[in-house]
């Protein structure tokens, strides 16, 4: 297995004309509907989830990673425009994007933001392509409880980034493998939890749990928001490509945001996110004088973006690879994947090459469209932001509801879209992000498939979890996580990070 | 809601005061729902370790969640913390209330009227409505998603009642 031939085999996939259509699609919807406020790339991915379904599943695959990418790139530009972040990993774009564009330098600003995206994409299109055979290779060794022991530790990753009370994210964590076990019983067929309603015997509807906490719910605790007045800086954008003298100040942030993106990525929970913080903090730490930081510096945007791009690419790395998903947007992937009959694990990179490669290399082509669709395109993005929130949100409504409908044409989902949303926004309410209940949900079945195989083995002795030493490691490091975040000193550090 | 939220006299003797409202409520929610979820896990076989049964892993991460609602239920008797947050009845209720009515009419009334419902009642969640501009956007939205969903994308939605 050569690199270069794989890689070969990807673009053969990628290049074709239907494929390349519908990644530009995905990149052009998910700019569209990433660049609203209010709407982050989870929201997206899940509203646009059913365009996909009548494709084939690379290019289905192909369409999502270009939507994600997409709606990245937009929650940057509201960052920056509107000093409302369209998700978390682009909190800190918000920082000196948003004094940029105040001092009349939205233009320069969008651009770096584009030219240092691309840049960090295709850096991380490399570290997939390169680290995911060989531990593609290694996850096929893993023995269940392996395997439960790595879902116990991408879990606590997971928590241990997500914001707020960690004791309530660990709740939320349990609370969605409660969910995932509603249906019936792989093993014993037994139907649970279903209170005698037919429709729940395959599940809860994964399309219509993220839509109600991401989606609905969102929109609610946007409209109690309203009369919070925005600035939105339209009118003075100036030239969106950056000076030459920005781009060599920029130069080596981009580098040190995307090799510390690419790197964070692959880890469990929210890689984009971490790593734009590190980045931002790295970098004003270590750049070059004249530094203001927090007062509109370039840098301050170039080496967050670079990083958080680099680290929303490498995160596709345990999903392909090990079915893992480190993060809300992933877990979509996986509920797409398997709705396209495709079981994500280290298989699919053997039994599927061309899906695989074909992915890989549309990673790298999403990102080239990226940059062609959003340097021109920054004026169309920009008056989007106009449009205000009363006419937004009816669409967003409708949108959730054909998706969640069209999944199963079946009307009961709707209602348990109704039950999510009220949920997710009392939830979010009480302090509970909704991201690790996600992850919780799409991890339930199998944890408990790989507990009873790893059991089963071992004659009923949960010591096995501890004798196998890849099993001890990842438990040993989901341990080691938690006291890091139980230490006050890393506690506050880390409520520090999160409150910038 | 904001009512429920001390439970006895604020100060008096032995009577335990609620200090951190938020934290309260939301492990005793956790609480409540690990104990059904032991509770309800019990009809099914439980097994044994070596031999689980559909009932084994609920019990245990209901135990876990039900553990977890614990640790933020008692520990809010003794430390201030966060009030119980507002929650806005108004957005809460129209916006569900208008998926549901989407959900009711779409079989019976066909899929365009269920929109033009669904946004009617969607848009009284924004405490300022404009009744025209409602409409106007319920009717377009109805056109456009017609267009994109049946019309571009094919998906066969029935678009008129009884069609």
């Amino acid at each position: 297995m050569d690199i270069l031939s794989n890689l070969a085999l990807g673009f053969g996939v990628a290049i074709s004309l239907k494929n390349l259509l519908y990644c530009f699609f995905g990149v052009f919807l998910g700019t569209l509907i990433g660049v609203l406020p209010g709407i982050g790339p989870v929201a997206t991915v899940a509203m646009l989830l059913p365009l996909t379904f009548n494709l084939d599943p690379a290019t289905a695959m192909i369409m999502l990673a270009g939507i994600y990418y997409g709606a990245q790139y937009g929650g940057s530009t509201t960052a920056i425009l509107v000093n409302i972040p369209g998700e978390s990993s682009s909190v800190v774009t918000t920082l000196d994007g948003y004094q940029m564009a105040r001092q009349g330098r939205a233009g320069p600003a969008l651009g770096i933001a584009a030219i240092a995206s691309f840049v960090a994409g295709t850096f991380a299109t490399l570290v997939v392509a390169l680290f995911s055979p060989p531990l593609a290779e290694i996850a096929l060794k893993f023995q269940p409880a392996d395997y439960f022991s790595l879902m116990v530790f991408g879990l606590v990753g997971a928590v241990v980034l997500a914001r707020g009370s960690l004791r309530k994210a660990i709740a939320m964590v349990v609370l969605g493998l409660l969910l995932g076990l509603v249906g019936t019983d792989v093993n014993s067929g037994a139907i649970r939890f279903t209170f005698g309603i037919p429709a729940l015997a395959e599940g809860i509807s994964f399309v219509a749990l993220a839509m109600g906490m991401f989606g609905i719910a969102e929109v609610i605790y946007n409209l109690e928001q309203r009369g919070k007045s925005r600035e939105v800086f339209t009118s003075r954008l100036g030239s969106v490509l950056p000076s030459r003298d920005d781009l060599k100040l920029c130069l080596w942030s981009i580098a040190r945001g995307t090799g510390l993106g690419a790197v964070l990525g692959i880890l469990p929970g929210g890689g984009a996110l971490l790593s734009s913080f590190a980045a931002y903090t790295i970098e004003k730490k270590i750049a070059k004088a004249p530094r203001n930081f927090g007062d509109g510096d370039i840098r301050g945007v170039a080496a967050p973006e670079a990083a958080n791009n680099a680290g929303a690419q490498t995160s596709f790395i345990p999903m392909l690879t090990l079915g893992v998903p480190s993060n809300p947007t992933m877990a979509l992937m996986i509920g797409a994947l398997t709705i396209q009959g495709i079981q994500p694990g280290p298989q699919v990179l053997s039994q599927r090459p061309e899906l695989f490669w074909g992915i890989v290399a549309s990673m790298w082509i999403g990102n080239l469209f990226l940059l062609a669709l959003n340097l021109p395109l920054v004026g169309l993005w920009v008056r989007l932001l106009a449009v205000p929130y009363r006419l937004l949100f009816p669409a967003i409504l409708v949108f959730c509801c054909i998706g969640v409908f069209t999944i199963n044409n079946n009307v009961f989902d709707l209602f348990q879209l109704v039950a999510f949303a009220g949920l997710g926004y009392v939830l979010l309410k009480l302090g509970c992000e909704p991201a690790p209940l996600i992850l919780g949900l799409v991890l339930g079945p199998m944890m408990e498939e790989y507990l009873r195989r790893a059991l089963l083995i071992s004659l009923g002795d949960p010591m096995v979890l501890v004798t196998s030493p890849l099993s001890l490691a990842f438990l040993l490091a989901a341990a080691g996580l938690l006291i890091s975040i139980a230490v006050p000193l890393i506690r506050a550090k880390r409520e520090e990070a999160m409150k910038e | 809601m904001r009512g429920a939220v001390c439970i006895a006299e604020p100060g008096g003797g032995l009577a335990l005061r609620i200090r951190s409202p938020s934290d309260f409520w939301c492990g005793l929610l956790f609480l409540a729902i690990g104990v059904s979820v032991m509770a309800l896990a019990q009809h099914y076989r439980v097994g044994s370790a070596a031999r689980m049964g559909p009932g084994f892993f609920p019990t245990l991460l209901g135990g876990v969640l039900a553990f977890l609602g614990l640790t933020l239920t008692v520990p809010a008797l003794f430390r201030d913390g966060e009030k119980f947050p507002r929650l806005h009845w108004r957005p809460l209720i129209m916006l569900l209330l208008s998926i549901a009515v989407f959900g009711a009419t779409l079989e019976f009334l066909g899929f365009a009227i269920a929109v033009v419902a669904m946004v009617l009642v969607g848009s009284l969640a924004d405490p300022d409505l404009r009744p025209i501009e409602s409409i106007g956007v319920a009717l377009f939205l109805a056109v456009f998603s017609v267009g994109i969903f049946v019309g571009l994308l094919g998906i066969p939605l029935p678009i008129w009642p009884g069609l």
